[in-house]
């Protein structure tokens, strides 16, 4: 009996006014049952105009608002009330049909319709709280950075539509998402003649610069490395994103500039362009290498033995949404690659895995690849999404043949899926799964950085460095790269906050993984390689929290592999 | 040399932080003390209370600006002894007509509905930015003998799940542009939020609480 006083209370509430929607949906009884309250008033089906939620015997004549009538609540006979409800319409007022529109006024309120001459020039007339106006022009107010059109290209109204103020407040919000405005603003402008408007989109704008990373770390290899990565999201004011990222350490440093534009003219085509330079440096576990300790023995390598490389080039990329949940993109990859390394003295028939061979192709080299990629987007919620999927599927080609003319002869293929499930409490547990596979074509069909690395994917593992790359740089002191990768992972999350003021919202996150991959076959020997497969679970245990600068992700498994 | 940049980086990064702090959203959310007149009338409890900051310059602007707004009270009493009910809804509709240059107002509520029209913002002021002796539900348990804290949430332009719905499917679905590298680094990746969840909620909460009262006897 008890839990039933509110749903009917909501029940009652939303079948009496019928702008209700908006607010009431969410407490809504779902089973739309009513009840009687416990002085026997049926509010659900009690008259649309006696007193608030009571029964018309409780108010009395004279007990009507302080305020002289301001804000009263509709009595009996007032506009709005049922006239089969006792207290129906005086005889000189027309009958409303439904108790919400139409209804007669006095005293400055709203006229019956149809006598008003003017409100037949409105385009629709079912709702004078939902007015149908035609859109005249548009009109942008408050831009200095932002080009005009391009923020009307971001609208979903256009001039000679009908007024909808539903996909209005669409368009607002789409607005505020692009990060350009701190804030904005519609308004109507009379038009030229009545049931004309102009729509005014006031804007404000705000620093578009933000921070996309930050890298810091130490490991024995590079004793320190440290980066940024940054990106002004309107660029000058023609909604192009410009981005720069660098990592640099005493041994090792790269740098990124890019240029995306997510919406070509307003259109669902986005393009991009990226520059990357690098100066890396590639470490052998040599002493866990079985070689000749003979300095005459062709397959002697010295103990500081490293590969330094170059690489310059550029990633061209398109894209086109198909629609709010799939895209589809293509990109263009094309580097120029210098690496200089120690051979065998005597040709590399005796010595089939000396250091670095594989990793890249000696001196000069180049790089083309074409990828395609697939995605699937169903998630409910960028930050911490309780339901939904995320499917990734990409394949990437590299050929010598015509027209790549690439000098490295590769595919790879991979797949990404993670499916959220909200659980009691809010509380949400993910799953992900990764999958991946490198074919190559001979020893050095693909560049040691096209191969999965174990540190992106695996968490912390006591004793086994999990570092992920920073921009493909490796700073860790592990070289397990794979050709199959294998990665799943549970995550359990735990919400904390959701109304700070800086930080708006904030979780705890628990989560375990098992990634498998397989030697790849320019590593030397087994004794290279980590070890990882023998264990290959890790875990973390973290807090993500959300900012207006971004979402921060404090890991403690980044943490046990910096230290540890 | 080298252990002081860790440091450095750090301190930039506060700053940034700093900045973007001066530069979050203008949504509003504001809790406010204040009495909350509870009387018994006619045998049924009503109550009273007036709320002129929600019709802050901001409100103000969107009220005049051609389209629909509202304005939704929810009036719960918490017991010491039991949670939060839910007692009172009442909504506002506002619409300005920008062709006849006035409010059309419709107040809405349990079993009611009432229109008027006003012509200036004092008016619609006056007019709604108050309650007065709006009836409340009572529960059949309602324990008169407990104390009750009233608590009277005001939510400007409410917006619908299905409204919210829509806009996730925004904010859910960026742009596309790929983070290069790995997912995990010092912070983890950075994505761009600007929109929050709450965000979409309301233009503004206002909440009014008073202080711990008996029930009127009556």
């Amino acid at each position: 009996m008890k839990k039933w006083i509110i749903p009917q209370l909501v029940l009652a509430f939303t079948l009496c006014s019928g702008g209700l929607a908006r607010a009431g949906d969410e407490q809504r009884d779902p089973a739309g049952e009513q009840e009687e309250t416990e002085d026997g008033a049926q509010p659900a089906t009690e008259p649309c105009g006696t007193e608030q939620g009571a029964s018309p015997k409780a108010v009395e004549p004279g007990t009507g608002p302080e305020d002289g009538g301001q804000n009263a609540y509709p009595k009996a006979g007032e506009q709005g009330a049922r006239p089969e409800e006792g207290a129906g319409p005086k005889a000189d007022e027309p009958s409303p049909e439904d108790g919400e529109q139409g209804a007669s006024t006095k005293g400055g309120e709203l006229e019956p319709p149809g006598i008003a001459d003017e409100d037949l020039n409105r385009v629709g007339l079912e709702d004078p709280f939902r007015p149908r106006y035609i859109i005249e022009s548009i009109e942008v107010q408050g831009n200095t950075k932002t080009r005009g059109d391009l923020i009307i290209s971001y609208l979903s109204l256009q001039p000679g539509e009908v007024l909808d103020e539903e996909e209005v407040e669409l368009s607002r919000i789409r607005l505020l998402a692009l990060g350009y405005f701190r804030d904005v603003r519609m308004r109507l402008k009379r038009g030229s003649e009545r049931g004309r408007v102009t729509l005014i989109v006031e804007v404000e704008e705000r620093n578009t610069i933000i921070i996309d990373n930050l890298f810091v770390g130490y490991s024995d290899t590079n004793p320190f490395w440290g980066g940024l990565g940054i990106s002004d999201i309107n660029f000058f004011g023609l909604g192009m994103a410009l981005s720069g990222a660098f990592v640099v350490s005493e041994n090792q440093w790269t740098l990124r500039l890019g240029v995306f534009w997510p919406s070509i003219f307003g259109t669902r085509f986005s393009a991009g362009i990226q520059g990357l330079y690098a100066e890396g440096q590639e470490r052998k576990l040599l002493s866990k290498i079985d070689l000749p300790d003979d300095p005459e023995d062709p397959c002697h390598f010295d103990a500081d033995q490293v590969l330094d490389y170059r690489r310059g080039g550029a990633i061209l990329s398109t894209g086109l949404n198909l629609d709010p949940r799939h895209r589809i993109s293509l990109q263009l990859q094309a580097e120029h690659i210098e690496a200089s390394f120690d051979e065998p003295k005597s040709g590399t028939s005796v010595c089939e895995n000396y250091p670095f061979s594989g990793y890249l192709r000696k001196d000069q080299s180049t790089l083309i690849s074409l990828s395609f990629q697939f995605e699937r987007d169903t998630r409910d919620d960028f930050f911490l999404p309780t339901q939904g999927m995320h499917l990734v599927v990409s394949v990437e080609l590299a050929s010598k043949i015509p027209p790549l003319f690439s000098d490295y002869e590769y595919s790879k293929y991979m797949i990404s899926y993670e499916h959220s499930i909200r659980l009691w409490l809010d509380h949400v547990l993910r799953v992900s799964l990764v999958g991946g596979l490198l074919q190559d074509a001979g020893k050095s069909g693909s560049p040691f950085f096209k191969r999965f690395f174990v540190g992106d994917y695996a968490m912390y593992l006591i004793k086994k460095d999990s570092l992920p790359r920073n921009l493909e740089l490796n700073f860790s002191e592990v070289v397990d790269y794979g050709d199959v990768l294998f990665s799943a992972s549970v995550e359990y999350d735990v919400p904390l906050w959701s109304t700070g003021d800086f930080f708006y919202r904030g979780y705890l996150y628990a989560a375990v993984n098992f990634s498998y991959l397989t030697k790849a076959a320019f590593l030397a020997t087994e004794d290279e390689w980590s070890g990882r497969e023998k264990r290959p679970v890790s875990l973390d245990l973290g807090m993500k929290l959300d900012t207006p600068v971004g979402l921060f992700t404090f890991s403690a498994a980044y943490w046990m592999d910096v230290v540890f | 040399m080298v252990r002081n940049r860790p440091a450095r980086a750090f301190c930039f990064f506060l700053c940034l932080l700093a900045i973007g702090t001066l530069r979050a959203q203008v949504r509003e959310v504001r809790t406010l003390k204040r009495d909350v007149k509870v009387e018994r009338l006619s045998g049924r409890l009503v109550l009273s209370l007036d709320f002129p900051e929600v019709f802050s310059d901001r409100f103000r602007r969107r009220l005049s600006s051609g389209f629909t707004s509202r304005l939704l009270v929810k009036v719960e009493m918490q017991g010491r002894k039991k949670g939060a009910r839910v007692l009172g809804l009442l909504q506002y509709t506002i619409l300005y007509d920008i062709w006849d240059e006035r409010f059309n107002v419709r107040i809405s509520s349990a079993g009611s509905q009432r229109d008027l029209q006003v012509r200036t913002m004092e008016e619609l002021i006056a007019r709604c930015g108050s309650v007065r002796r709006m009836p409340l539900e009572l529960e059949p348990d309602l324990d008169v003998a407990d104390h009750y804290r009233t608590q009277v949430r005001i939510e400007v332009n409410p917006a619908s799940p299905e409204e919210r719905r829509k806009v996730r499917e925004y904010l859910a679905n960026p742009d596309g542009r790929s983070t290069v590298g790995s997912q995990r680094s010092f912070f983890g990746s950075f994505s761009r939020i600007f929109v929050r969840e709450r965000d979409i909620q309301a233009d503004a909460v206002y909440t009014y609480r008073s202080s711990d009262v008996s029930l009127p006897s009556g």
